[in-house]
């Protein structure tokens, strides 16, 4: 009897207890908390110094996807549709078509220019997360700050890369994702987006090294922010906006790294054109600002060569991409082609008709498979010349040629006999003799080609075009491709995605779209 | 006088009286019996005004002091209380079951109320209903059991479930009403499939706001609640109930024979202008009269049903037990498809000391089953080439089935035998519940449940098919695979009651805590590449390399609640509800995590008052309106609201280099969508309740629905979820019931449900007007399947010209030209049909003659359009895939029909895009259900010692009146390229018998 009274007195005392203890025992959030274990979510990565190395190695994915397998074509984004490069017939995909005819058909509802400006945000949303997340990873405060330079340098460039396509841009420099909020988003005068990439720029150059070494070649110094902010002033002073201030700015800049050597006495021209294209030296003396890139199965190789490369060899060697086969995206227009002055080594390096352009690699090959048109062969792999991994070479952002180039362009700009200094740099190294005596028109217009004939195919001319304010005349002159269908006035932009503007009446289409 | 006198005077009459009754005690015998004269086991037997007493014993006898002047009470739950003066030593009494009260009950959320104070929409639906006929599962068995549940029969594969839906549909997501068994929440259908159909006492439809909103954030589909039999008391029994029912076709789609597929052959290339080509095969079937059936190679007849369950209830005024066991297996009309379940449930209440009440309920269950794989089974056996032989010369099976054209089907008997697909599924679900009474009429309770959910599933195809199985990847050798998920779900809750009534007043309220959690893990393993068929998925090693990496997965999801209800009721007339509930739940983003969801009702049962009480014929009549809130809380998809990472690798130092961006768009702003529900309610009862009628008006208005919006890409994201739209159900129903004959010997009772819903999005909630062409802002969700080009019939001969400015000629289907451009494209769309039925119900009639019941149960639906796709195929008239027999009928010259175009190989006969020409009405009436039943007299019974017997015969889907002509009007749309085909249509014959001892 007494065991049943305890028994009920216990009871008794553990409902009551239960049902208030219940009330509270829960009670804590954390229950209702998700916490899944078959992704990574935010809350639980930036957790140590690893993961925000984790997230700045995306970051500099941002401008690689272009050159690399992840956008197909990007390569040539800015290369077909000018006076250097059209699109071989052989392909039909409309993604490539649009964008190269510049037809009708190109047009805001055109996938390329959605795919670029979704590439450009995508990426500056992770630069954006990473910014604000970095904030709270247990680290040393100069090791976020040098981590957060290389983020907001590369934001800079991607915008930098946008404004010049689309124009004023909706900027965002903090992550948002607020629905309303991003829906509503209107675009930014294109002056306040190059404010922002100045701000961002001059940011990285406060806080990054001089020179990177061992593994962390590649990454961006001070002297790869100095000079894309020295482009950014330099485009900023021409076509559009033409703020001629900004020449001095830029011309400062480069004064900096080219004869001070403020941001590191490594920077200096390869004896030879060829050398600077050899895997071996990138990053080498003319890297200011390069992608990485690694041949293997992991998705880092390098899609230059590829896109380039003559689909001739792709059906004729009847090995696909394994013997240096590709897709003769980008083919060199015939008046281009056909300008160079008489040994130039840089003509020869960079263009072949046939096998037998490169005896050494195709001996085997008999006879010699000719292409219907020249190819680019610059950004080929010697060895062992298979394509299907892409290749290992990294891809120069800003090479220091393109630099002592700008430097005399600003320098001419700004009426400066100095200017001959710098071309000639580059003329001598490609075997042809230095100029002089020039007026600063003819060196102008000579500067149009020169800079074609040093830059081809690398990713630059659509910008040079547009800062010069001659794309459309330039287009007509050589690119039979586009030169006919192409608008002053229209094409110097590409179009807002249709998409976006169905989601946001806020955002103004660009004129004649 | 003082308090103290008065005690002691009070005191020594007690005493005295006591003394004096002691003088005049003599045993006073007796037996208890209930109307069928069957002994009462337990029954109380007190002595009014005492506390002394007895309870009978098995033979329903008991024996008691009591003087000539006392008056025995005998009290038995279930039984009305009666009175009998102990003036003769010797009482037969016998208990008149109480069937008002039982009846009355009505289970709702966190308790029970009497049917006539209820003030919310509840459908209560019986054991006896539910065992009106042989269900697989109570889905299958709820088919027609409610006014505003549609239910859908759109599987019939062994042992499917049938869809369920409360009141129109809701979401844009899932549209599944909450099933809760005893208590527990279940977390997924496979919990209701285990049930024992037998074990089921009552299952009540809760349907209004002030109903559902006590489940709160996941009542928004509507609830149905589920309770499993317990035992009695004092009635102790064991019942075995078997039944035996034989499966065969009903009326099947009939294909065309080998001459006449030849036929149409011949006649579809030459009408475009080729001469038919045929194999050489295909030639030797013809010369000899031989063709392929392959629906008859693939199926059988007579398939057998099996149930068999033995139980045991019963239970005194301390202790109920109800112990069940069951077998059932289901074989399907297709070869090799089958369900079995087996269950075993132990629910026993015990009281113990005073106040405490501790229960238990536990189904162990275990089902299987063997199934069709996809594409290669029955869209072949219907297509398929009837001059293929079913195999070669050499003894293989035949392969090349469409003789001549490029894309070879399956030959669907190899696949159908050599494939082996099957599935075990055990399950545990359990609850343990102590109750304490604090005080009279104020109650604890506290419940745990949990359950566990593992399923197992082996698939393999063997060497001869792998290379060319398209599921499975086409892999060499055999393909073996093996997929395990594993369900953990437990919930606690604990709440407290308090009734009371005072005067004109009663009160009746609660408040609870509830905790649920879920885990849900899944492995699975494959591998090809194997020398022997013999292992099949038993021995993955076997096999040379896994065919696709292995894969694992976990999702968990949590829940807790906070819960209260408060009802007053006043003078018998007025009745007051308010509900509120608040869930959180992990589902729901960060900043939305708690959802409140308040409702309230008010009934008045104007039938008390007095001047309608004077009216004669009406003998019941009352007033129901409630509104209130309840949510859709698994809209909300586990883990969607999170900023999930995904992996992009840099390199360094020619070295890969993790990287890791965030992907998913995070959400923490997605919540619950919620549901408005107003509901006017009317009963009323007629004749002396030989007329019941109920009558309900609904709206309810959705808002924050959850879907996916285009995201700008300037968020670096393509989309996101967000609760964006709304939409609206409004509806009426109509429960009718009528004693038509009630009396001893013969009643004929009718029961007629009707429903009408009708559905329209409001609106996206950012201004757009339409999802891709699914949905459209004022228009049924998912009308966007009514949006296509109408048909209108054949042209014919007299229409050539006006044919060709279409380029058609007479025979192809004609189609209106609604732009009048001569162009039929996009643009000449118009909406066409229902999505969903405009009125839908039951009708039941059940005879009752001495010992003989007969029950007709028909369904009905009216105003469904089904997109009868199959028939793009089937009707196609290219000579390639095997016809339906109605194609005999085709358009020539010399048969102008207007209603199956001419033949063509290339089919030019018609467009391939969605048109009229196969969106059919599907309105149907079902005679679901005929069921003879006789039940032995006692007299008999007795003689042979068993308590009752009933033998019965069952005929299911015996007539189905409809004009569709798929497999069944109650199909879903099935699109023109559809490589699948759905279950047959059955109709069963059943004979069972009930048997208790």
């Amino acid at each position: 009897m007494k065991t049943k009274i305890y028994l009920q007195t216990y009871l008794q005392a553990y409902l009551l207890w239960g049902f208030v203890a219940s009330l509270s025992l829960f009670s804590s959030c954390e229950f209702l908390d998700e916490k899944p274990k078959t992704f990574i979510t935010e809350q639980n990565f930036f957790k140590t110094e690893a993961d925000a190395e984790s997230a700045l190695n995306v970051v500099y994915r941002g401008p690689q996807d272009r050159y690399g397998v992840a956008l197909w074509g990007g390569a040539h984004w800015f290369e077909w549709a000018t006076d250097e490069c059209y699109l071989t017939t052989a392909n039909s995909h409309a993604y490539h078509n649009e964008p190269s005819y510049l037809k009708t058909n190109f047009n805001a509802s055109s996938a390329m220019p959605e795919g670029f400006w979704s590439h450009t945000f995508n990426h500056v949303k992770d630069v954006n997360f990473y910014l604000q997340q970095v904030n709270n990873v247990p680290m040393s405060d100069p090791k976020k700050d040098i981590g957060k330079a290389q983020a907001r340098a590369i934001r800079a460039l991607l915008y930098f890369d946008a404004v010049q396509i689309f124009g004023d841009l909706p900027l965002i420099l903090t992550p948002e994702t607020e629905s309303k909020v991003l829906n509503a988003m209107s675009r930014t005068n294109k002056v306040d987006v190059y404010k922002s990439i100045e701000t961002d720029l001059l940011y990285a150059m406060s806080i990054l090294p001089n020179l990177w070494t061992g593994n962390d070649q590649g990454r961006i110094s001070k002297g790869a922010a100095a000079g894309l902010l020295a482009k950014v002033y330099i485009t900023w002073a021409g076509h559009p906006i033409k703020d001629e201030t900004k020449y001095d700015e830029g011309r400062k800049l480069l004064e900096n790294l080219i004869d001070k050597q403020e941001y590191g006495s490594q920077y200096a021209l390869f004896s030879s054109y060829e050398e600077a294209f050899l895997e071996a030296n990138i990053p080498g003396k003319e890297s200011v600002w390069t992608i990485n890139f690694t041949k293997g199965t992991f998705g880092q190789g390098s899609d230059m060569h590829t896109n380039n490369a003559p689909l001739e060899l792709y059906y004729a060697s009847g090995m696909g991409l394994t013997r240096g086969g590709g897709w003769s995206n980008g083919l060199p227009t015939e008046g281009f082609y056909n300008s160079y002055e008489a040994n130039d080594d840089r003509f020869t390096f960079s263009w072949w008709t046939s096998t037998a352009d490169i005896p050494s690699e195709y001996a085997d090959v008999s006879p010699a498979i000719s292409f219907s048109a020249p190819h680019c062969k610059k950004f080929r792999e010697p060895t062992p010349n298979n394509n299907s991994l892409r290749n290992g070479i990294d891809h120069y952002v800003l090479r220091y040629a393109d630099l002592l180039l700008l430097y005399a362009e600003v320098l001419n700009e700004l009426g400066q006999d100095s200017k001959y200094d710098y071309i000639n740099m580059v003329r001598n190294r490609a075997g042809l003799p230095g100029l002089s005596a020039m007026s600063q028109e003819q060196f102008r217009e000579h500067m149009y080609n020169e800079r074609a004939w040093e830059l081809a195919f690398e990713g630059n001319r659509r910008f040079d075009l547009m800062r010069w304010g001659n794309y459309v005349e330039r287009l007509k002159m050589w690119n039979t491709q586009a030169g006919p269908n192409a608008i002053k006035g229209k094409h110097e932009l590409w179009p807002i995605p249709q998409r976006e503007i169905d989601i946001n009446s806020n955002l103004s289409q660009n004129e004649a779209y | 006088m003082s308090m103290k006198h008065k005690l002691l005077i009070t005191l020594s009459l007690f005493l005295f009286i006591a003394i004096g009754m002691h003088a005049q005690m003599r045993k006073v015998e007796g037996r208890i019996i209930d109307s069928n004269k069957e002994p009462l086991i337990g029954v109380s037997v007190r002595i009014e005004g005492t506390t002394r007493g007895t309870v009978s014993d098995f033979d329903g006898r008991f024996s008691i002091d009591a003087s000539e002047q006392d008056v025995l009470l005998f009290t038995y739950i279930g039984y009305i209380e009666q009175k009998q003066k102990a003036s003769n030593t010797s009482l037969a009494i016998i208990l008149q079951e109480d069937t008002q009260t039982l009846d009355e009950l009505i289970v709702i959320g966190y308790g029970t109320v009497k049917k006539t104070d209820l003030s919310g929409s509840v459908s209560q639906v019986s054991a006896k209903d539910i065992a009106k006929m042989p269900s697989a599962n109570l889905s299958q068995a709820l088919q027609g059991a409610s006014s505003g549940l549609w239910t859908n029969e759109n599987d019939r594969s062994p042992g499917a479930e049938v869809q369920l839906q409360l009141r129109g549909s809701n979401s844009f997501g899932g549209n599944a009403p909450l099933i809760i068994v005893d208590g527990f929440p279940l977390p997924s259908s496979a919990g209701m499939s285990s049930l024992n159909v037998n074990d089921i006492e009552a299952v009540s439809i809760l349907k209004d706001a002030s109903s559902t909103a006590i489940y709160g954030a996941r009542a928004a589909n509507g609830v149905i609640l589920v309770t499993t039999k317990s035992g009695k008391v004092g009635k102790e029994s064991i019942e075995i109930s078997i039944y035996n029912g034989f499966r065969s076709f009903g009326d099947n789609i009939e294909m065309m024979d080998g001459a006449s597929y030849a036929q149409l052959r011949r006649e579809a290339y030459a009408n475009d202008g080729n001469e038919a080509v045929f194999l050489p095969q295909e030639l030797a079937s013809l010369q000899a009269g031989a063709y392929t059936d392959w629906w008859d190679l693939m199926s059988k007849d007579n398939r057998l049903t099996q149930n068999y369950q033995l139980s045991f209830s019963g239970g005194n005024e301390r202790t109920k037990v109800l112990v069940s066991g069951s077998f059932f297996k289901e074989d399907g009309i297709i070869n090799n498809t089958d369900f079995i379940r087996a269950t075993l449930r132990a629910n026993i209440d015990q009281k113990i000391g005073k106040g405490f009440l501790f229960s238990s309920r536990t189904n162990l269950s275990l089902q299987s089953g063997k199934g069709l794989t996809g594409e290669s089974q029955l869209y072949p056996a219907s297509v398929g080439n009837p001059l293929s032989p079913l195999r070669d010369a050499n003894g293989e099976y035949y392969t090349m089935m469409v003789g001549v054209s490029s894309t070879p089907l399956p030959n669907p008997v190899a696949y159908n035998e050599g494939i082996k697909s099957n599935y075990t599924q055990p399950l545990i679900n359990t609850a343990l519940s102590l109750e304490y009474q604090v005080m009279d009429g104020f109650k604890i309770k506290t419940q745990l449940s949990g359950e566990i959910d593992s399923w197992k599933q082996h698939f393999y195809v063997p060497i001869a098919l792998s290379a060319n199985h398209t599921e499975s990847g086409r892999v060499s050798n055999g393909f073996a695979q093996i997929s395990n998920t594993v369900n953990y779900n437990w919930i606690s809750e604990t709440f407290a009651s308090y009734n009371k009534d005072w005067g004109k007043h009663g009160i009746d309220a609660i408040a609870g805590f509830s905790a649920q959690a879920n885990r849900w893990e899944s492995v699975v393993a494959s591998a090809s590449g194997f020398s022997y068929d013999l292992f099949e998925t038993n021995n993955l090693a076997e096999g040379s390399g896994p065919a696709h990496k292995p894969g694992s997965d976990l999702k968990e999801w949590s829940m807790m609640s906070y819960f209260t209800r408060a009802v007053y009721r006043f003078n018998d007339r007025y009745i007051f509800t308010g509900n509120v509930r608040a869930d959180g739940s992990s589902r729901f983003g960060a900043n939305n995590k708690w959802g409140y969801f308040p409702s309230a009702a008010f009934a008045w049962k104007a039938g008390e008052e007095d001047l309608v009480k004077n009216i004669a014929a009406i003998s019941d009549l009352k007033f129901r309106a409630s509104y209130g809130l309840s949510g859709n809380a698994n809209a909300v998809g586990i883990y969607v609201t999170q900023p999930k990472m995904a992996r992009a690798p840099y390199n360094w130092g020619g070295l890969e280099a993790p990287g890791y961006y965030t992907s998913g768009m995070p959400a923490p702003n997605l919540k619950w969508e919620t549901t408005k529900q107003l509901d006017l309610g009317l009963d009323f009862s007629l004749f002396s309740k030989r007329l019941n009628v109920a009558f309900d008006y609904y709206i309810k208005n959705t808002h924050d629905l959850i879907r996916e919006i285009p995201m700008l890409a300037v968020s670096g994201f393509g989309s996101g979820l967000a609760n964006m739209g709304s939409l609206r159900n409004t509806g009426v129903e109509l429960n009718l019931q009528a004693a038509i004959v009630s009396n001893h010997k013969f009643s004929w009772i009718s029961t007629l449900n009707l429903s009408h819903n009708k559905n329209k999005l409001t609106s996206l909630g950012d201004g757009t007007q339409q999802i891709g062409t699914e949905h459209w802002v004022g228009r049924p969700i998912g009308i966007g399947s009514r949006y296509m080009v109408e048909s209108d019939g054949i042209w014919q001969t007299n229409e050539a010209a006006e044919a060709a400015k279409y380029g058609n000629v007479p025979g192809d289907v004609k189609y209106v030209d609604v732009d009048k451009n001569y162009k039929i494209d996009d643009k000449d769309r118009q909406f066409i049909g229902n999505y969903t039925p405009n009125l839908f119900g039951s009708l039941t009639n059940a005879f009752a003659y001495k010992g003989f019941d007969l029950n007709i149960f028909v369904t009905f639906e009216q105003g469904r359009d089904v997109y009868n796709g199959s028939n793009f195929k089937l009707l196609s008239g290219d000579g390639i895939y095997n016809n339906r027999v109605e194609m005999n009928e085709r358009w020539t010259p010399t048969n102008p029909s207007n209603k199956y175009p001419r033949a063509s190989k290339n089919l030019s006969n018609r467009m391939s895009f969605m048109s009229t020409e196969f969106l059919e009405d599907a309105s149907f009436i079902k005679l679901k259900n005929l069921t003879i039943g006789y039940t032995l007299p006692q007299s008999v019974l007795q003689s042979i010692g068993v308590k009752g017997l009933r033998l019965y015969a069952t005929g299911s889907n015996l007539l189905i009146l409809t004009k569709f002509t798929g497999t069944d009007p109650e199909d879903g749309d099935m699109g023109n390229t559809a490589r699948s085909f759905p279950y047959p249509s059955t109709k069963m014959y059943t004979f069972g018998l009930n048997m208790q001892f």
